[in-house]
């Protein structure tokens, strides 16, 4: 097996989630995956390259892929441009992905911002696919404005099994929801020595959502943060997304808790 | 270890055309008022005097561009059904004979050590498999380097165990110690008059410093000390990283096959720390933003991050940075400088 070759996949579905998100739901032709919450997988645009996306998908689901896609630079814009019945080219699933055994029976906070929901999405949907998993779950999702939200037309599904606080840093007049970020919501709740933590968002939330939580006796050991960094590979070999102390983000991450990584290399060199 | 032999400087060539028999062989050539490590049609090209070539044994293994695969996308219908496809044209087992790498200094051989940790490590390069499978490695030992050498405190001036053949130069003749079955095979087919296994001394010119300037660098250190003074000389010519043997960075990109519409291929290019492009993010925001940050960037890379995860350091002390940097730039000096 070349671990540099794609497999097909065809888009079945595409969602305009805002003006620059889209999610795409990826049917594998003639093969499955076996996916943990976190791994991610390199999506190839034929002809024009390819790159790293979480899986965003139920747990359950192995036949096909969800990803959520920000326009942002070659590949995403060439992904934009597809249409349902277009082929692509997929690797994966890579990269560890959250230790979700580890998780289990205990209480979880999930915190994303902007479009850093979409690598905790699947970790959301393990809690509405079973119920029991985890003993607590609370998920605090921000962005600036309400025409960044993502994913709002399933935040009904999700309440059922999480107690969910959906955030505007921006809020127009009109808005009813909470408003702040999502520190200012994290500050006003407490955790135990055994809750774990799923952070993902810019490098700058990340840093600051870690510190608050450890500061609110999270240990660092159970705060897991999501990485973004330029994979290539996405196998270990090309060395572009090394991060301090000499950790490969697609091969040993791109999960990591802060005992692997420490705050200050989180967004920097 | 085993017994060596001599043979006379003249009868050199007899070797090569051995091993051109069953190798591709790549050696020192002199082109252009440089050295050059290159494939050879001729054994008389080949020199083992020389004290640095331009190119590393990187170079070979991971070509500055290599063609991975071919590949064709598309959907197709399947029991009223539609279905993708990728019909794929792999490369990495197009290579007709084994490689043989002939009279690279040890230190490169120690290189090639390093690389293996990289690309042979779960899941393997394939790639990288295919041309180490049955790769012949012959040294020539190194006795007077250039004062750009500082293998002394990694002693990469002794040939790894499993190298082939170690070759040392005498005034006319060459001592050949074979370290393989192969070697011994190799040098079986040549006239050759038994002698005594060749001493194995550190290069005269290289740099006397102790291996404790490398252990002391912590992560810490490298990102707090203050070598200003010298990223700022740096134009960015990036040859730093380009001659560096254990350099391994890539980038994998699409290229559009001229002579197939419709079809690609998937291509790696050797990628540098040292360019923009490479820590920019999704979005446009670069992690190492300026000539400090990425010469930091590499020292790590060599120095901590490799021992954290390969246990051993990146660096073989063959002195190409310093020698090929036309900012004049000092390896040596930078490292001693992140020191204070």
């Amino acid at each position: 097996m070349n671990p540099y070759v794609p497999k097909p996949g065809i888009v079945e579905g595409i969602r305009w989630e805002t003006e620059a998100v889209r999610t795409f739901v990826i049917r594998f032709s003639g093969w499955t995956i076996d996916f943990k919450p976190g791994q991610f997988m390199q999506v190839l645009v034929p002809g024009i390259g390819e790159a790293p996306f979480c899986i965003a998908s139920r747990p359950s689901v192995k036949d096909r892929v969800k990803i959520t896609v920000q326009k942002r630079g070659n590949v995403t814009q060439a992904l934009h441009n597809l249409k349902n019945g277009d082929a692509v080219g997929l690797r994966g699933p890579l990269g560890t992905g959250f230790p979700i055994e580890e998780f289990k029976g205990r209480e979880l906070v999930i915190v994303g911002t902007g479009i850093g929901i979409a690598a905790l999405r699947s970790l959301i949907y393990l809690a509405v696919e079973q119920p029991n998993y985890f003993s607590h779950v609370t998920v605090v999702y921000g962005t600036r404005y309400p025409q960044d939200l993502i994913y709002a037309y399933e935040y009904d599904e999700w309440r059922t099994a999480v107690d969910l606080i959906v955030t505007l840093s921006r809020a127009p007049p009109e808005w009813r929801g909470h408003r702040g970020r999502v520190t200012e919501h994290l500050r006003k709740m407490s955790f135990s020595q055994d809750t774990v933590a799923a952070v993902c968002g810019s490098g700058v939330v990340m840093r600051s959502v870690s510190k608050l939580l450890m500061e609110k006796g999270v240990k660092p050991e159970n705060i897991y943060v999501s990485l973004e960094r330029h994979m290539k590979c996405g196998i270990g070999k090309c060395a572009r997304c090394m991060v301090s102390p000499g950790l490969y983000v697609c091969k040993n991450g791109p999960v990591f808790n802060l005992k692997q990584i420490s705050l200050e290399y989180i967004a920097r060199w | 270890m085993s017994i060596a032999c001599r043979i006379p400087r003249e009868k050199l060539f007899e070797l090569v055309e051995v091993l051109m028999e069953k190798y591709l062989v790549y050696a020192p050539v002199e082109k252009a008022g440089s050295f050059v490590l290159s494939d050879i049609e001729d054994p008389a090209e080949v020199t083992l005097e020389y004290v640095r070539t331009i190119n590393s044994v990187n170079s070979i293994l991971l070509p500055p561009k290599e063609y991975l695969f071919k590949y064709r996308a598309g959907t197709m219908s399947f029991a009223g059904k539609l279905t993708a496809y990728i019909d794929v044209e792999d490369y990495s087992e197009k290579k007709e004979k084994p490689l043989c790498l002939f009279g690279i200094h040890p230190c490169e051989a120690h290189a090639i050590k390093y690389l293996d940790k990289v690309f042979l490590t779960e899941p393997k390069d394939p790639y990288y498999v295919s041309k180490r499978r049955d790769m012949f490695i012959a040294v020539v030992l190194c006795d007077k380097g250039d004062e750009n050498c500082f293998c002394i405190p990694f002693k990469t001036y002794i040939p790894p165990e499993d190298v082939d053949l170690a070759m040392s130069l005498d005034e006319d003749s060459v001592v050949l110690q074979p370290f393989s079955k192969r070697g011994k095979e190799v040098i079986s087919k040549l006239e050759a008059s038994p002698t005594e296994a060749p001493e194995i001394n550190p290069p005269q010119r290289a740099k006397k410093i102790d291996i404790s300037v490398f252990d002391s660098l912590t992560l810490k250190k490298v990102i707090n000390g203050d070598i200003s003074d010298l990223s700022e000389k740096c134009v960015l010519c990036q040859a730093c990283t380009a001659v560096c043997p254990t350099c391994y960075c890539f980038d994998l990109y699409d290229e559009p096959d001229p002579e197939e519409p419709g079809a690609f291929f998937r291509v790696r290019r050797r990628a540098t720390c040292h360019g923009l492009y490479y820590s920019r993010l999704a979005g446009g925001e670069v992690i190492l933003e300026d000539k400090e940050s990425r010469f930091k960037w590499r020292i790590l890379h060599k120095f901590v991050f490799s021992k954290n995860m390969y246990g051993c350091y990146g660096c073989v002390g063959c002195g190409k940075c310093t020698a090929f940097c036309p900012a004049g730039i000092d390896f040596i000096y930078l490292i001693e400088k992140l020191q204070r």
